[in-house]
Formats: structure tokens, sequence, C-alpha cells
């Protein structure tokens, strides 16, 4: 199976893969592949016959694309009530294309807010915070460029999860990149509300530092102790809390992201699908149903302090004797941050969106493009990934 | 003639290759601020060299130290324990090992009769098709990647090494005719000649008379055509999937993932890279210069 | 491949700068007078010896070109149980043409490719000049200039990655030694292009420097030492002799770093990914994308044969222009 190259999800199951092996006699490789090269990977993948992959790790923009061309194995008659059951409300959404379930997911989540409180209560801040003006107010506040700490980081790089992330501020501005049938409708007042804000903190603040930011940027630099607040996915968290690997072990907390006004960010699923190419489905069905299972999942939850999708999983976890009090704040803020939170449009048409939003972000950020201009090229892009 | 051009044709390919590598001890001394300008300049030309070697050396949290520093404080074995332990590192190698030499043994057999044929032994429309030859040099392998990425899906050869020969035999045999048939074609007449009345057939001629002077050339030709299959990225990238055929390029840009870019594994890799390069590089320089040797005695 | 095999530099430089100085040799005058069963014997050779060559390059360079083509002029997808093969006329080159990404790419790529030609000359011809000499330590610096050959483009690409990145890259640290101080080389388009730039250069280097140096091995040194009598300054010798001998070896590195410049791809991939925006973004990247991330092979197809046909016409026109003030002379 393919699993994301250096993800804390690829560890987790590769050393749970003896376990699976050592229960079914079923052998297991897991075979790392970069986030960035996965998509196309996968795709390539799954055209050649005969696929390199039984089973695939897939990102949930990734579902229809290749549920809509055949890649995937439909799930729907393998999946019992009693499992349907289990998996929290909406989650197999996440999954699905057109009424039928081709994968099993093993993490939904959205993207929160990490800050240090002590940096706050300096600039004279008690509570993170809740709208974007307080956002900004605060990140000019506990910014010292001299002293090379800024109070957080606007991402820009030209990378799908940069695209995830200005989907979030435009859904936190009342927003969405598509109408209600799902086409492509992003030139609105609510991505223009994004950029400004952007804009005004990168640019006029000077409250991010220079540079076109991307996810490993973001998670280093505020482990390293040089930020106040970012954006930022449940999986820092046991990061940020491990003395290995942080500066700010006793110095983290997390909140709902900033709204304008709403406290939101866009739901993202990973699951697990078998390869409609795969030699063996029987036998990577199995590893799929085991790997998403209450008890493995639970394992998961517990080890990396970040939620699952199936009730009984998250019952072990609130019982779990290793789960400190901060942890168990942070994961109520993440399970409220899903609950009041949208998920992204499941069109397969979508990764190309994601290309779409992505260079134009990256435009606005380096300068070379007006948000107007930006927008408008991005909507004639989605356009004809749409059809 | 005769002389001179012989000596020429021992010459010609020989210098290219090896006039870097060995010089006359004649030297003029020059003012200091020239000396300094060079060494500025050379500095500058080797600072990716000294950063990966460097960096291969430096143990995690140096890496990303800021201020940055030029050589290791504290230099460390680790990343090159953990890369030669990681099996995935070992299986990219022996794929670029596999492709590259398949490749360049394949368009040597092929090249070495093609490039005589067109340097001595001329046809009608010899010349145009060396010069197409030469044309699909031209092409930008990008392009090849997609019919070879069709076909081989349904031959069943994406991610297998023996797709990643075939498939770099376009770029390394107009390569290895290219350069071989300038060498041939400089080769003196008389020695064609010899042999023809000595009864030797082509096959003869090619064999016992050609190859055994021709040596220089062929070792500069192999190691240049293995060199571009080494060094190859985008048809590895579009054809390979897994370790089981992903060659060294594909495997070293890998070390970049969303999460974290493992710079410390990374510059070890290369460095594990380089190396057979450079010892293809001696061993073949060895080669030019005795061939070299050997012929100027017999002539 | 994203830069020429190195191998050209060194083997055809000399050979093919002796030919442009020097007559050509009376070998073939001399095969005419023999006897025509002779000549039909050495034709048959030629012919056996070369087939094998020629028909491996058949099915591996010229079928996938032509099926290419004929690709280019259907529709067909890649799903599962997806569309059958038709004849689609025009419509893939209609959609490439149409589509101003590629238009982007194109400009990007030409202007990439002019820039780092004349980047390339002015930066190799003074080192070879300076090499030429005889100077303390030559033999050390030409070693020097010709360690890019053995490095591979991907490596060479992240180590720029890593050396241009603002906090903890080298290139800043050394502009910060110089009291500059350095920028987000990936956050502003145009830095972002000469980081690319600069790392293709690098790469590129050993191959210019060598070409020029086997040309000026081949300027016989009588030329200047009688100019230097007529009392020639030495950039006069420069300007009036040197370079215009140098004018094949220049058309070698045109016409070989040219095609070579065209397909740049390791680099963009590694460094910017096409970024910032779509500033870097090259023939090569925008194939591979339309290829791997839309999976629109057909689309692919097209693109394809006009990027040949933009390399070919580029390289033609550049050959045919020197080759002709070559010829006036």
């Amino acid at each position: 199976m393919g699993m994301e190259a250096g993800s804390p999800h690829e560890s987790f199951y590769k050393e749970k893969a003896e376990q699976f092996t050592a229960e079914t006699g079923i052998g297991v490789e897991i075979l790392g592949v970069p986030h960035d090269n996965m998509h196309q990977q996968f795709l390539s993948d799954a055209v050649a016959a005969g696929g390199a992959h039984d089973v695939l790790m897939v990102d949930q923009p990734w579902v229809a694309e290749f549920a809509a061309n055949g890649y995937l194995a439909s799930l729907d008659e393998r999946l019992s009530d009693e499992d349907r059951d289990d998996f929290i409300e909406g989650t197999l959404d996440t999954v699905s294309y057109e009424g039928a379930v081709y994968g099993l997911p093993f993490l939904v989540h959205n993207q929160v807010m990490y800050y240090r409180p002590s940096l706050l209560e300096a600039a004279g801040y008690d509570s993170p915070p809740a709208t974007w003006e307080q956002y900004r107010e605060i990140a000019a506040a506990t910014t010292d460029a001299a002293a090379g700490t800024f109070g957080t980081m606007i991402p820009g790089n030209r990378d799908g999860e940069v695209a995830t992330r200005f989907m979030s501020y435009v859904q936190q501005a009342g927003g969405d990149i598509v109408d209600e049938n799902l086409r492509p409708a992003i030139e609105n007042d609510a991505a223009l509300e994004a950029f400004a804000m952007m804009q005004q903190i990168q640019f006029e603040d000077g409250s991010s530092p220079e540079g076109l930011h991307d996810l490993s940027a973001i998670q280093g630099q505020f482990l390293e102790g040089k930020i106040a607040m970012v954006a930022q996915w449940p999986y820092m968290w046991a990061m940020a809390t491990d003395p290995e690997q942080s500066k700010v072990v006793d110095d983290v907390a997390v909140a709902l992201d900033p709204g304008n006004p709403d406290q939101v960010a866009t739901t993202f699923a990973w699951g697990l699908g078998v390869s409609a190419s795969s030699d063996d489905q029987d036998a990577a069905w199995e590893f799929v149903h085991w790997a998403t299972s209450g008890e493995v999942l639970a394992a998961k939850a517990i080890e990396q302090l970040s939620p699952v999708p199936r009730v009984s999983s998250m019952e072990a976890l609130a019982a779990a004797e290793e789960v400190s009090e901060a942890d168990r704040a942070a994961l109520a803020v993440f399970g409220e941050s899903v609950a009041r939170s949208r998920t992204m449009p499941m069109t397969p048409a979508f990764p190309q969106y994601q290309t779409a939003i992505a260079e134009a972000v990256s435009a606005v950020m380096s300068g070379q493009a007006t948000p107007e201009a930006a927008l408008r090229q991005a909507q004639s892009q989605m356009e004809q990934a749409a059809g | 003639m005769t002389t001179d051009s012989i000596t020429r044709a021992r010459r010609a390919p020989a210098r290219g290759s090896s006039e870097w590598l060995r010089f006359g001890p004649r030297a003029v001394s020059r003012p200091v601020a020239f000396t300094v300008v060079a060494l500025a300049g050379a500095f500058l030309l080797l600072m990716p060299v000294i950063w990966i070697v460097s960096t291969s050396l430096k143990p995690d949290g140096e890496v990303y130290a800021i201020p940055p520093t030029l050589l290791p404080q504290n230099p460390t074995l680790e990343h090159f324990v953990s890369v030669l332990g990681d099996e995935t590192v070992l299986r990219f190698f022996g794929n670029s090992l596999v492709a590259s030499a398949g490749a360049t043994a394949i368009s040597l057999l092929m090249g070495i009769p093609a490039a005589l044929g067109f340097a001595r032994f001329r046809f009608r429309a010899s010349g145009m098709l060396l010069g197409a030859i030469l044309v699909t040099r031209m092409f930008p392998p990008v392009a090849l990647a997609l019919p070879f990425f069709l076909q081989f899906r349904q031959l069943g050869l994406i991610n297998s090494p023996v797709g990643l020969v075939i498939a770099y035999i376009p770029i390394v045999l107009p390569l290895v005719i290219w350069m071989l048939e300038g060498f041939f074609r400089d080769l003196p007449e008389e020695l064609l000649e010899a042999s023809r009345l000595d009864g030797l057939g082509t096959l003869g001629t090619l064999l016992r008379i050609v190859l055994p002077i021709a040596k220089p050339g062929v070792a500069v030709a192999a190691l240049f055509g293995f060199l571009a299959a080494w060094n190859e990225f985008i048809i590895a990238l579009s054809l390979t999937r897994t370790p089981d055929a992903q060659t060294m390029p594909v495997g070293i840009a890998g070390y970049i993932t969303q999460f974290q870019t493992l710079w410390g594994d990374m510059t070890a890799a290369s460095v594990i890279y380089l190396v057979p390069v450079l010892i293809v590089t001696v061993v073949t320089q060895r080669g030019i210069i005795s061939g070299l040797t050997a012929g100027a005695t017999k002539g | 491949m994203e830069r020429n095999a190195p191998g050209d530099a060194i083997h055809l430089a000399p050979r093919r700068v002796a030919e442009a100085t020097r007559a050509p040799a009376p070998v073939r005058a001399a095969r005419h007078g023999r006897r025509g069963s002779l000549v039909d014997r050495r034709r048959r050779s030629g012919m056996l010896l070369t087939l094998p060559a020629l028909l491996t390059l058949a099915a591996t360079a010229l079928y996938p070109l032509l099926w290419t083509m004929s690709l280019s002029f259907q529709s067909f997808s890649l799903a599962v149980g997806g569309e059958e093969p038709a004849f689609a006329g025009l419509a893939n080159y209609e959609r490439v043409l149409g589509d101003a990404a590629f238009w982007t790419a194109i400009g990007q790529t030409v202007g990439y490719v002019t820039v780092t030609l004349t980047v390339e000359l002015l930066v190799g011809l003074p080192i070879a000049l300076v090499l030429h000499r005889e100077t303390r330590g030559r033999k050390v610096l030409r070693l020097v200039v010709a360690l890019p050959l053995m490095i591979a483009p991907v490596v060479a690409a992240m180590a720029g990655k890593f050396l241009f990145s603002p906090g903890y890259g080298l290139v800043n640290e050394g502009l910060a030694a110089l009291g500059i101080d350095g920028p987000a080389w990936f956050a502003d388009p145009w830095l972002a292009r000469a980081a690319v730039l600069s790392t293709n250069a690098w790469l590129a280097l050993p191959f210019v420097v060598l070409v020029l140096l086997a040309g000026l091995a081949n300027i016989p040194g009588e030329l200047r030492e009688a100019a230097v009598t007529d009392g020639a300054g030495r950039w006069r010798i420069l300007w009036h002799i040197t370079l215009p001998l140098l004018r094949p070896s220049i058309l070698i590195i045109l016409v070989i770093r040219l095609a070579d410049a065209f397909r740049v791809f390791d680099a963009v991939y590694v460094m910017t990914g096409g970024g910032p925006g779509s500033a870097t973004e090259v023939l090569s990247t925008y194939l591979y994308r339309q290829m791997f991330t839309r999976t629109d092979f057909a689309g692919g197809a097209a693109t394809s044969v006009l990027f040949v046909l933009v390399i070919g016409i580029c390289a033609g026109a550049v050959f045919l222009s020197l080759r002709g003030r070559r010829g006036e002379r």
C-alpha cells in the first residue's frame, strides 16, 4: 500500500502492520510517497494496469476523481451496518461519491489555531483572537522582527496545502469556492476579503516573515518558538508537546480559528481505499477494515492525541488514563472545530481546483497579480477543469 | 598526411576527455589580485558541492542553524549510517545501476558498429540517416515520457527497470553514435586499407583493428552515455512508481516531503550517488591513458 | 535530462572546430578512384553495420514520435471503461493553444533559453580565456570548472533550493557579509527565475568552457603574435581575432545548449514547482502537469508535438543565421 511519506500516519501504520500480519497472515508493505507526488503517482498507478499498490491512502480531494474514473473499488457491499453506525455521523460522506462508499476514513479533521499564551499575555491579551480583526491586531502586537519573532505566518507557496488554507479563509468570511451546484464560483467578496486580510498582515503590518510559506515552514517555525499563532492540523499537537520536537512544550494551546465572523475551517478526511487494479482485493479490504477498526483507531487516537472518526474509539480515548487535562482540552477544540465546519466540494475536478487556487494565492502573495486578477484567472481555470 | 592524421586520430578524442585532468608543469606567476579573484571564483563554483558534502556530515540540529555554518562543527556519520541502513535507498541505487549500465551496454553494442558504418562505410542516404539520428538529441525527454508511459502501461513495463533500460536507449544511443562517429572519422585510412589487404572482413576489421585502437574513444562514449542515463530524472519520474524501479534522482527528490525535508539524509544519499560516477571517471581515465600509450608504441 | 550530455563538448569541439579551420581530409577524394565493386562492398558493409542501431532507434525514437503525432489528433480517456479512441481533428490543438497557461509556459521558456544562453557565454568566455593561459593553479581550476559535469541536475537543484533559502541558506549569508540584506528568493518572480537559472548555468558551465577551450586551442599562436607586433591591444585582439575565430565553437554551444535549455525541468520541479504564481512554469513542467495532474494525455500529445516544433524552429534559425554569416566571410 502507498502512504504519505513523512506523515505520522505512515509511521503509525508501519509499526502496526506487523500486528496485522501476525493476526491474518497477510503481508503488508507500506511504501512512503511524498504528498506532492501522491496524486500523480496514484493516478498513473491506477491508470497502469496491475498497479503497484493494493491499498491506497487517499486524501479526500481525490476520492471523487478516483471513484469517477473507476480506479477505486466500491466498498458498499463489504461494509456492515454495524460498522456504518460506529463511524461518526457525516464522516463516511468524506469518502463517498454519488452515494457509494469508496474508502474508510481514519482521520477527519480541520485546522485550528495553535498559539503561545505567554507571548499573547506579554502583549496584553489574555485570550486568543476570535475575529480576523483581533487576529491582525494580536499578530502585529506579538511581532518583533528584530528579534526574529513574528505574530503569525500567512501561507503563500504554490501547493495544494496552501489552497486548502485559502479555502478555510473563504469559508471563515462566509463564502465558498463553489456554488450550491458545485460549480466553480471563486470570484466572490469572501475570497477578496481573505486576500485583503492576508496582504495586510503580510505586507502592511509585516507580522508574517518574508517569503511564501508552506506547511513545513509554518510547522517548523512554530515549533522553533519563532511564531505566536499559526493555523495548523491536529496532528501537530503531539509534536508541539513533545520536548524532543518542540521548543514550546509548556507554552502552547489551541483554539478555534478566528472568523470573519465564522470560526470554521474546511474539513478534510484521509481514508484508505482498495485499488480497483489490485490483484487481491479481498486481502486489501481486510487490511482497510482492520486499519480503520475501533481498536486500531483507538490506539492511533491515544498515541497521536488526535481525533478519529469512530464513536467507539473516541469513547476509548475519553476513558484513557494517559491523556492529560491539556490534551483533553485540545481534543475538545479539535472536535468542536470539525462539528461547526463544512467539508470540501466532492467533485472529480477538485484536485484541479486546488491547483488553480494554489497558483492564484502564490501569485498574489508574490506580488505578481492583484487579488481580482488572480481570482479571475483561477475561476477560468476551474471552469475549464469542471468542463 | 599519415603521421599527422595518426597523431590527430589518437589525440583528438583523448584531448578533450583528459586534458582537464592532466596538464603540463609550466607555470607562470601572476599578480596576487588575479589569484584572489580566481580563488573566489573557484570557491563560488564549488559552493554547491561543498554544501552537499558538508551538510551530509552535520548533525540534524546544525543543518538548520541560523546563521548557517559552512563546515560541520560536530561532524557525524549518522546520516550515512541511516541512509546505508535504509533498504529503499539501496534499491534506488541498484535500479539506477541496472538502468544506466543496461542502456549503456546495449547502446555500445549497437552504436560502435553503427558509428563505424557512418564514418567509414558511407552508403546512399547515410549522411541523412546520421543527421536524423543526431536530430533525435533535440527531443525533449518529457515528450518521450508520454508515448512510453502509454505503451508501457499496456506492456506491463511501468515500474520496471527493464522499461527504463528501453526508455533510455533513445537518449544514450544517439549520444554514443555521435561521439564515436567523430572518433572513427579521424582514424587513418591506411588502417582500414591494411585490414582489407589482410583479408579481414568488415566484422574482423571492427573487432581486430578498430576496437583496440578505439578503446579510449569507446571509454569516453561509455562514460558519458552512462552519465546521461544515471542523471536522468523526468523519464524515471514518469515511468516508475515504487522503490522496486525508482532510481536515485527520483529517490533523492522524494526527500522533500510535505512535513519536512530531510536534508541530512538527502545529502548523504547524494554523496553516495556521486561515488560511482567518480569511480567510473577514474577507471575510464586510466583506460584512456593506457589506450593512448599502447597506440603510441605500436605507431 | 535537461542539460547537454557533457561528452559532446569534450569530443565534438576539437573535431568540429578543426573542420571549420582546415580543409577536409583528402580521404574521400581518394576513394572515387577505386573500383566499383569495392565501393559496393563498402556500401553493403555500411548498411549492415548501421542497421541494428537504425532499427532500434526507429522503434524507440521514431515510432514513439509518430505515434504521439497520431495521438494528438485523437480523443481518448484513461478512465476504466472510458471512451474509445476516436479521431478528433484539431480539437486537442485548439484546447492547448487556447490555454493561457500554455502561452505563459512558451513565453517563459523562450525567455529562459535566451537569457540562459547569454549568461552562459558571458560567464564561460572569461573563464575559458583565463584557463587557456599558462597560469599557476590552472590544473586545479580546470578540475573545479569540470566538476559539475558529474553532478546530477536533481542534486544540484536540491542544493540550490537550500542555498537560496532565506534564514539558513548560504547565499543570503554571503550577501549579508557584503552588507546586503538577502531577499526571499522564491517569493519574487524574477528572483525565483534567477535562482533556477543560476543553478542550471552552473550545471552547463563545464560544457561551455570546455568547448571554448578547445576552440581557443585551435587558434594559431602566430596570429596573436603578429597582432601584438602590429601593436594591437589586448581588447582589440580579443574582439578582432579571438572572437571571430571562436565562432564555430560558439555555434556548437548555441545549438546544443539551446536544445538542452528548452527541456529544463529538474531544477524547476525541485526548486519552485513552477511558482511563485506561474513565474517559473516552463514547457516541460506544463506538459508534465498536463499528463500526470490533469491526465489530459491527448492534449499532452498535442503539446509534445508543438514542443518539438518550437525547438526545431529555434535551433534551425540559430544554426542557419550563424552559419550563413560564416559563409559570408
